[in-house]
């Protein structure tokens, strides 16, 4: 079997870019909803993998490799986000969770799709992405993100359950039915052991 | 309105073909790969010779991070422990060609392992292409090493126990705050790993670092860490993320003052009860455990009675470059061993490391496994970990709230401190000082503290010529760094600022000028030598102080915060805030006192001789010696 280097040269990192760079970018934009944040990942992604030094078989192992890259660089990019203590960045570039695309080209239902996206956590739109676009079951998901396939599924259902809440009524905002739905249903995963004793 | 999968999934698509990574961004890429290929280069062209005269040093060009010299050889284990180690290493080449079979999840990637000459297989991500060969689950791909700091080294585990050591040199409880670490430190030894999630059922997870500093070239750090204790935790240029720093001297036979006097570092930052993290392969992650002493019940001596950990558990999850994860749970538990005390370096770091099985209690005696009792000396009480399940799952808790306290350390409670220290920038006596007291000739008799002496001796001197003025700025005689309460905080501006503001209520800027509401009362004197001995006066108490009248109360007002001060003179001791006067020799000396504009008003100062005056006296009575002048 041909076994692909993760340290290309430049030749190498720019071909790789072209067959997988939209691949990294859109989970990265679909996690994180914002051009400049998901161009920082997509960066230190690719950075990443010039200076990486492990060997991938094929093609499939490349690509969940800089899957995984991505997903991990975005989790790192939100808590950091979220615990710096001063806003720091332009508010035009953050995500606006409840505010839909109001462009004259969407319908009433892409509208209320965007708003509903937005909304979830962006774990879950990762999962989503991962899951509809990328065509991987929640098991794959699993694999690639180092996650339990149990947790997963559950990202995935309550995703489902939310963007389908959210086309269903035609009352209240869709992140007040987001949160509704968040906090009726059991988490499955097992949670942080307290504290206390 | 309702939207089924299909259409969800063609909606989803369709908006996804309008975003793409632009060829601007890419390029950028590209520019920044090259230049760090550059400064690779260029770091491996000087990192040789460097390396050359360090040779522990490892001889790859990676990256440029920072590890500390004496510990780049972390996962090179030395000394005794080199065949344990060595050993250990073994089983992981084992383990790696080992079948993987994973019950759900199919799992198919296999380590990477060129230097075992085995074929690699990872498979494509349907699970189809499962790899002879690959590990079983069960199969350790990696191994919790406790980590004994002075060995610089680990031990791995052994008979399926992970002994903790015990970092004897470690202040495993703070004052001040309720942080207990009870020194259990370990870190993870495997090929590949590129990401480390761990969760403690009950207590936190730390990080720890070690930094080993030379005084000649890290004066400004060595500095700051001189300074730290818990209530400066979050002040500080170097230190300030840390929850606690520890520094130790590291070259016994050395002067303290010689330029190659070196320091050794511990620094720990709470994660919170799950890390997740990525690591570097160039940079040892060591992890620790820290608990709330509050939670806990104690021991006599003020620990964390260890019996409160019984059954606790430690999960453990490493993510591999290929994919492949794998969880390690490991119990702990209180146990006695026979221990091994470790000198790193003598009088620095020592660790006790637990060897053998734990010990049984007999009649309040420690028995071994022969039966046989063996000394209380010779045994350690520490943790232990039991390592009940390895599987190739992902980690089973929840990662939301990882890394939780990662960014800022942790709130200490200060406000008992702060009650504390706090005080009045005046002190208030009733009654004013009698006629008598009152000197002649301008002259006031008082006395200054000598700097030869080994014992608090005080000698006479004479001050004469006073004059008080008040400003907002420090004089520019004082030194803001050498010759005023900076120097005392080590040169920790914030910190001493915090202080300032706890205790006095006012705060400086970084010229030392004072903030609203606030100024420096500036007392410039003659002090002589009147005696007929040479005498070596030192700065650190003042010959005088300042009073004002208070007249609301009919009594005085005695200026406590005396911020700096200096001796003008040609005549310097060695000792900088020192200066040696001969018999009727004279020099100028500058105070500024701190004082609340509200008690500036009243221009009619007093200046007392210091001698007799000190903070405990509440009555005019009580300093009747003390003589004074009135300006």
């Amino acid at each position: 079997m041909k076994s692909i280097s993760s340290n290309p040269n430049l030749q190498d990192l720019e071909s790789v870019m072209n067959t997988y760079g939209d691949m990294v970018y859109r989970l990265a934009y679909a996690r994180l909803q914002n051009e400049a944040d998901a161009e920082d990942v997509y960066q230190s992604v690719f950075l990443r993998l010039y200076k990486s030094a492990s060997e991938f078989a094929d093609a499939e192992h490349q690509k969940a490799w800089l899957l995984r890259v991505t997903s991990n660089a975005c989790t790192d990019f939100v808590r950091q986000r979220n615990r710096r203590p001063e806003v720091s960045w332009d508010a035009q570039d953050m995500p606006e969770p409840c505010k839909g695309n109001n462009g004259a080209r969407m319908s009433r239902v892409h509208d209320e799709l965007e708003e509903a996206l937005a909304c979830l956590s962006d774990e879950q739109r990762g999962i989503v992405h991962l899951h509809y676009y990328e065509g991987f079951s929640a098991q794959e998901i699993g694999r690639i993100l180092g996650e339990n396939p149990v947790t997963v599924r559950t990202h995935l259902m309550r995703a489902r359950k939310a963007l389908k809440i959210s086309l269903e009524s035609s009352r209240g905002s869709a992140c007040e039915k987001v949160v509704k739905c968040v906090s009726i249903n059991d988490y499955e995963a097992p949670r942080s052991p307290s504290h206390s004793l | 309105m309702n939207m089924n999968e299909k259409e969800f999934r063609a909606w989803y698509k369709a908006k996804q073909h309008t975003i793409s990574a632009s060829d601007a961004l890419k390029h950028k890429v590209l520019a920044q790969a090259a230049q760090q290929s550059t400064e690779a280069e260029t770091s491996c062209s000087q990192q040789a010779t460097y390396e050359s005269e360090r040779p522990s040093v490892g001889d790859s060009c990676q990256p440029k991070v920072f590890v500390p010299s004496t510990r780049r050889d972390l996962f090179r284990p030395k000394r005794r422990w080199a065949v344990p180690a060595a050993a250990c290493a073994a089983a992981l080449a084992v383990a790696i060609c080992a079948p993987l079979a994973v019950s759900n999840v199919q799992s198919t990637f296999c380590m990477p392992t060129q230097d075992q000459g085995v074929s690699v297989h990872p498979s494509s991500l349907d699970g189809t292409d499962v790899a002879e060969g690959a590990p079983q689950a069960g199969h350790s791909l990696f191994n919790v090493c406790a980590y004994a700091s002075s060995l610089d080294s680990f031990i791995p585990a052994e008979d399926g126990l992970v002994r903790f050591s015990l970092d004897m040199n470690l202040d495993r409880q703070l004052g001040q705050t309720n942080d207990w670490y009870p020194g259990a430190v370990f870190v993870l030894d495997g090929e590949g790993i590129e990401r480390i999630q761990a969760t403690l059922s009950n207590g936190e997870l730390c990080r720890y670092t070690f930094e080993d500093l030379i005084r000649s070239e890290d004066q400004e750090k060595i500095t700051e860490l001189l300074g730290w204790k818990p209530t400066s935790r979050g002040f500080g240029e170097y230190y300030g993320s840390f929850d606690y720093v520890e520094v130790i001297a590291g070259s016994p036979d050395l002067d303290k003052m010689d330029p190659n006097y070196e320091f050794k570092t511990r620094l720990i930052k709470r994660y919170g009860s799950t890390v997740d993290i990525e690591i570097n392969p160039d940079e040892p992650f060591i992890l620790g455990m820290w608990f709330d002493a509050g939670n806990f019940p104690l021991t006599s001596d003020g620990a964390v009675d260890l019996a409160a950990l019984e059954g606790e558990t430690l999960t453990v999850t490493a993510q591999f470059t290929d994919g492949s994860s794998q969880t390690q749970v490991i119990k702990l538990h209180k146990g006695t061993f026979m221990q091994e005390s470790l000198d790193y370096l003598s009088d620095t770091a020592e660790d006790a490391v637990p060897t053998g099985a734990p010990l049984s209690e007999v009649e309040g005696k420690y028995v071994d496994e022969a039966g046989n009792v063996v000394e209380e000396e010779a045994t350690v009480t520490t943790l232990y970990g039991e390592i009940i399940s390895t599987t190739n799952e992902p980690h089973p808790y929840s990662l939301e709230n990882a890394n939780d306290h990662a960014n800022a350390v942790v709130a200490v409670d200060q406000s008992a401190f702060e009650d504390w220290l706090k005080r009045d920038l005046c002190l208030g006596l009733s009654g004013l000082p009698g006629e008598g007291q009152l000197v002649e000739g301008a002259v006031l008799p008082s006395t200054l503290l000598s700097s030869t002496s080994d014992e608090l001796e005080f000698i006479p001197v004479e001050v004469s010529e006073v004059s008080v003025e008040l400003s907002r700025d420090l004089p520019e005689e004082i030194n803001f760094e050498n010759d005023t309460e900076l120097a005392s905080y080590l040169g920790n501006f914030e910190y001493m600022n915090y202080i300032l503001q706890a205790r006095d209520g006012f705060t400086v800027d970084e010229a030392g000028r004072l903030c609203d509401g606030f100024s420096y009362a500036v007392v410039r004197a003659t002090i002589t030598n009147g005696t007929d001995t040479q005498a070596s006066y030192s700065r650190y108490i003042p010959a005088l102080t300042l009073g004002m009248q208070d007249e609301a109360n009919n009594g005085l007002l005695v200026a406590r915060e005396l911020f700096g001060s200096t001796f003008l003179t040609d005549s310097l001791a060695e000792d900088p805030d020192s200066v040696v006067l001969e018999p009727g020799q004279s020099c100028q000396v500058i105070y500024a006192f701190v004082l609340p504009n509200e008690v500036t008003s009243n221009e009619d100062y007093i200046v007392l001789g210091v001698e007799g005056v000190s903070e405990d006296i509440t009555e005019t009575s009580q300093f009747a010696d003390v003589k004074f002048l009135k300006l």
